[in-house]
């Protein structure tokens, strides 16, 4: 069987591509003011880890810990402080960061001007004394604006595959 | 029966009550984490969860206490119960799960079978053990203790432990003001935040129980930000006027409180107000009114914070609270177990915004919390080499403090809320608890 047919033209795959991996390098660089002029004005973004459940029990609702539940005021809040060394103890000095963006899946999305992108994403998080650094698998579902000038972030729901989560926090965006 | 092992060290150098140091050796040597383990975790009344995380017949939660892997789980007939995860046959894990819900754990070895109140009901192989086999023995083994004060569940491995209530002693009164206030009580809003976190257990205990001086140190940035629900001058003036409690127990905690009434209940829903002040006594009811932040820490590790909140910096302050456990993985390890908390009564907006408020600020992403968790890291790390294992901790602050009689509450009242008193009351309890054989 053929897999799934996603009616998708070059030109909106390659600009899915292109906003992911600009995004990463914005985050990676800590351009995070640059990043808020990306994002739509009523974003969601939520990061959450899954609890290990019975996969027997399908009746049960996953159950799932949240780790970021954000809109663009929050957003904002948290940038200011991680742009700012003064105003955060663990990221000065700043934590390296790398983000691997994989796997882009671009679907049409559930408006006809939006394009809901799938990505893996792995990042590499290390700051100096706490060793070892930490690698934070996630799988991100977005949903991608097309606007006058190009994608804009609409929403944003990731989960991490740690239910555990092996570091001491999350002082990045994902 | 409890191991027990004998030791030799010096408790009065370890915690030097003439000089109010400690030794950094507490916080990062692998032999005083095995005593710890020993006569603090598998003696102490350990939190285990929230009655609302298992809700129905058959619900449960894996958790730890001290070292061991632990099932809490809710009978058939309603009742609470908590069981080694372990099977009596061979020892595997019985459940592998975060959570779930089941009338009979199968073990996936050999295929013992134990319903949710423990008990063997079969082996699979029943036959061959001829009758022989006592089935009444060979249950899951349960807790020695199991007991709440209203939806905190706790269990000791200690069939001598002091009953729940007097374990907890003077704390129920200040616990019942954040976490038992209204006739419906709390609900966990998720499942806990779990992550992991290179420090020891008691810098976390310590901080909450009540470390007051770091406020403005560590979490300038955040306050500068205008995150707080309350003006700043005002919170200023609550850190000015408030107290630090101290009980017997080693328990402790701070309820900054304004030095007036003019921001009522600042955070928490006008709905709920009636119920408050029809749950809780008048004198408890006014710490609420009056509450910006409120930190406490039950003996040993369960902890817990309420701040009023305003990320977005829209004017509405949210009160969101947390539990959390320093859970020990060793002397140099914690999992950070954390729940969000919230009134049943409550409406949902203002449950959601409490989570949402909470995890912004404290939990893994939180922009308070990761900056002391970054501060407590570091201490292991340098306290880990063997120069640093040798130096002491200073606490001394507290020796110029003695407790004072115009405090309402329950306790041991120090005034005002910055020196070390309670931390050091805390450490004393401690070597306490770790002297006794
Ligand atoms: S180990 Fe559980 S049945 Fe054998
Ligand atoms: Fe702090």
């Amino acid at each position: 069987m053929p897999i799934p047919k996603t009616n998708i033209s070059d030109g909106e795959y390659r600009a899915a591509c292109e906003f992911l991996i600009y995004e990463a390098r914005l985050f990676d660089q800590h351009r995070y003011l640059e990043w808020l002029e990306l994002i739509s004005d009523d974003i969601h973004y939520e990061l959450v880890a899954p609890t290990v459940q019975s996969a027997a029990d399908a009746t049960t609702a996953p159950k799932t810990v949240p780790l970021f539940s954000e809109n663009r005021a929050s957003l904002q809040t948290r940038i200011e402080q991680l742009a700012n060394p003064a105003f955060t103890v663990s990221e000065s000095p700043p934590s390296r960061s790398r983000h691997f963006v994989t796997n882009i899946w671009v679907e049409r999305g559930g408006q006809a001007d939006q394009l809901a992108v799938f990505s893996n994403l792995l990042v590499y998080r290390g700051r100096g004394f706490d060793l070892p650094p930490h690698f934070f698998p996630i799988v991100r579902n977005d949903i991608l604006n097309q606007v006058d000038g190009g994608l804009q972030l609409e929403s944003r729901r990731a989960e991490s595959d740690e239910h555990i989560i092996g570091s001491r926090s999350i002082t990045l965006l994902i | 029966m409890l191991r027990t092992t004998d030791d030799f060290y010096d408790w009065d150098q370890l915690i030097d009550e003439q000089r109010a140091h400690a030794s950094t050796s507490i916080f990062v040597d692998e032999q005083i984490y095995a005593l710890e383990v020993e006569r603090i975790f598998n003696r102490s009344w350990l939190f285990l969860g929230h009655a609302t995380e298992i809700p129905n017949p058959g619900d449960f939660v894996t958790r730890r206490m001290g070292d061991d892997q632990v099932i809490l789980i809710r009978g058939d007939d309603g009742k609470p119960r908590a069981f080694l995860n372990q099977c009596p046959h061979r020892g595997s894990l019985i459940s592998k799960l975060d959570n779930g819900n089941c009338q009979h754990f199968v073990c996936s070895y050999h295929g013992w079978t134990f319903n949710n109140a423990g008990q063997l009901k079969t082996t699979s192989y029943d036959d061959f053990y001829q009758g022989k086999l006592d089935f009444s023995a060979n249950g899951l083994r349960a807790v020695a203790q199991l007991d709440s004060h209203g939806e905190l569940i706790f269990a000791t491995w200690d069939a001598d432990a002091v009953s729940l209530s007097d374990y907890l002693g003077d704390m129920k009164w200040y616990l019942d003001i954040y976490f038992n206030r209204t006739p419906g009580g709390m609900e966990v809003l998720a499942p806990p935040q779990r992550w992991i976190v290179n420090t020891n257990w008691k810098l976390g205990a310590l901080n909450f129980g009540t470390d007051n001086q770091h406020l403005h140190p560590t979490h300038m940035g955040p306050t500068a930000l205008g995150i707080l629900g309350a003006p700043i001058n005002e919170v200023v003036n609550a850190l000015g006027s408030s107290y630090q409690i101290s009980l017997d127990g080693g328990h402790g905690c701070v309820n900054t409180t304004l030095p007036h009434d003019d921001l009522p209940y600042t955070g928490l829903p006008k709905e709920l107000i009636p119920l408050y002040e029809q749950t809780l006594s008048p004198e408890q009811a006014t710490i609420l009114r009056r509450n910006v932040v409120t930190v406490g820490n039950v003996f040993p590790y369960l902890a817990w914070i309420q701040v009023a909140l305003d990320t977005e910096r829209k004017g509405e302050a949210i009160a969101a609270g947390t539990l959390r456990l320093w859970q020990p993985i060793g002397p140099h390890q914690i999992e950070l177990t954390c729940w969000y908390l919230a009134e049943k009564e409550a409406p949902e907006a203002h449950k959601q915004a409490v989570l949402a408020e909470g995890l912004r600020t404290f939990g893994m992403s939180g922009m308070f919390e990761e900056d002391d968790l970054d501060i407590w890291s570091s201490i292991v790390t340098a306290g880990k080499g063997s120069i640093a294992s040798t130096s002491t901790m200073n606490f001394e602050t507290a020796l110029n403090f003695e407790p004072v009689d115009d405090f309402p509450g329950p306790g041991r009242a120090y005034f005002p809320m910055l020196p070390e008193c309670e931390q050091f009351n805390l450490l004393k309890h401690w070597k306490q608890v770790m002297s006794r054989r």
